[in-house]
């Protein structure tokens, strides 16, 4: 028996998605539980880093790469600065209504739930999605472009305007944020010359 | 009818670009933090606003609209909310704003300096 037979026969994969899944969710529950902030943090990484693990079994890997890298890298960095600004637990918070809010979270993920219901199969091959563009970009893509990755292709060439406006939104927000906060002040007031600094 | 719809863009897509540009040139020729938060504000409300509205009247009763009209109305919630976020954050860093009267003093230092 070979290990793809072994593999199918057992459901592997859906083993793997499964727990992974389970994972996450258990992950999140914590989250919401825990009052200590910091472990609150590493937890978001270790989901982040668990979703990334679902999208490579998912053979998604650039989605992965960029989960991997924006979740559990910068973001989990970026908290652990905020968190050196403040207090390490949460405060308590009493009042707010449970209950009204656990209906309405149920009633909307009821209707998501039966939103799907009209969805094609997982990875059915006749799905519409996959007779659009899809067999173009698989039989063509490498004679067209020339690259030889067919994501990569979509995003540079054949959706390349979308890439070149989400590089001006980005480089316009850094820019921007830099304009409007500016540097840090000089530690020496100028007492005679009131030049024009931020 | 097409054509009062066109000048209509027309204006409303040269009053935003006049907000953006103002805004722009704010955002980096002021010497206070708050000053220039104010004038990038122009830009999320004037600016997007006019430029929105003219792209409507060129949709005209069409999904399109809506789309435009819901980008809006989310643009209007998000920018408010993070230049107070931003603003608190500054007081709180202790980054206090330069009142009229301190910068008359300044602009009069520095023409005396320079003059």
């Amino acid at each position: 028996m070979t290990f793809d037979n072994l593999v199918t026969a057992t459901h592997m994969s859906e083993l793997i998605n499964t727990a992974m899944l389970l994972f996450m969710a258990v992950t999140a529950l914590a989250v919401a539980k825990l009052r200590n902030l910091f472990a609150v943090v590493m937890l978001t990484g270790i989901y982040s880093l668990v979703a990334a693990a679902l999208y490579v079994v998912l053979d998604a890997v650039d989605v992965a790469f960029t989960e991997a890298a924006v979740g559990a890298g910068v973001a989990t960095v970026l908290m652990l600065g905020t968190l050196a600004l403040t207090k390490d637990t949460e405060k308590v918070t009493t009042g707010g209504n449970a209950l009204k809010a656990l209906v309405l979270v149920t009633i909307t993920g009821a209707v998501l739930i039966w939103a799907t219901f009209d969805m094609p199969l997982y990875g059915d091959p006749t799905a519409p999605i996959n007779e659009h563009v899809a067999p173009r970009y698989i039989n063509d893509s490498g004679k067209e472009t020339g690259v030889p990755n067919i994501v990569t292709s979509v995003l540079a060439s054949y959706r390349g305007y979308d890439t070149m406006g989400e590089t001006f939104v980005i480089f316009t927000a850094a820019a921007g944020v830099i304009t409007i906060i500016g540097r840090a002040p000089k530690k020496r007031r100028r007492k005679d010359k009131g030049g024009s600094e931020a | 009818m097409q054509a009062t719809l066109d000048i209509l863009t027309w204006a409303c897509i040269a009053i935003g670009a006049f907000f953006l540009i103002v805004g722009a040139i704010g955002m980096i020729r002021f010497d206070d933090l708050y000053a220039r938060m104010h004038a990038a504000s122009l830009i999320d409300t004037m600016g997007l606003g006019m430029v929105m509205l003219g792209l409507c009247f060129q949709a005209g009763w069409t999904l399109t609209t809506a789309k435009l009209l819901m980008i809006l109305a989310f643009v209007f919630f998000t920018s408010p909310t993070s230049t107070y976020a931003l603003v608190r954050a500054s007081l709180a860093a202790g980054v206090l704003p330069e009142v009229a009267a301190e910068g008359r003093e300044r602009a009069k230092r520095a023409s005396e300096a320079s003059g």
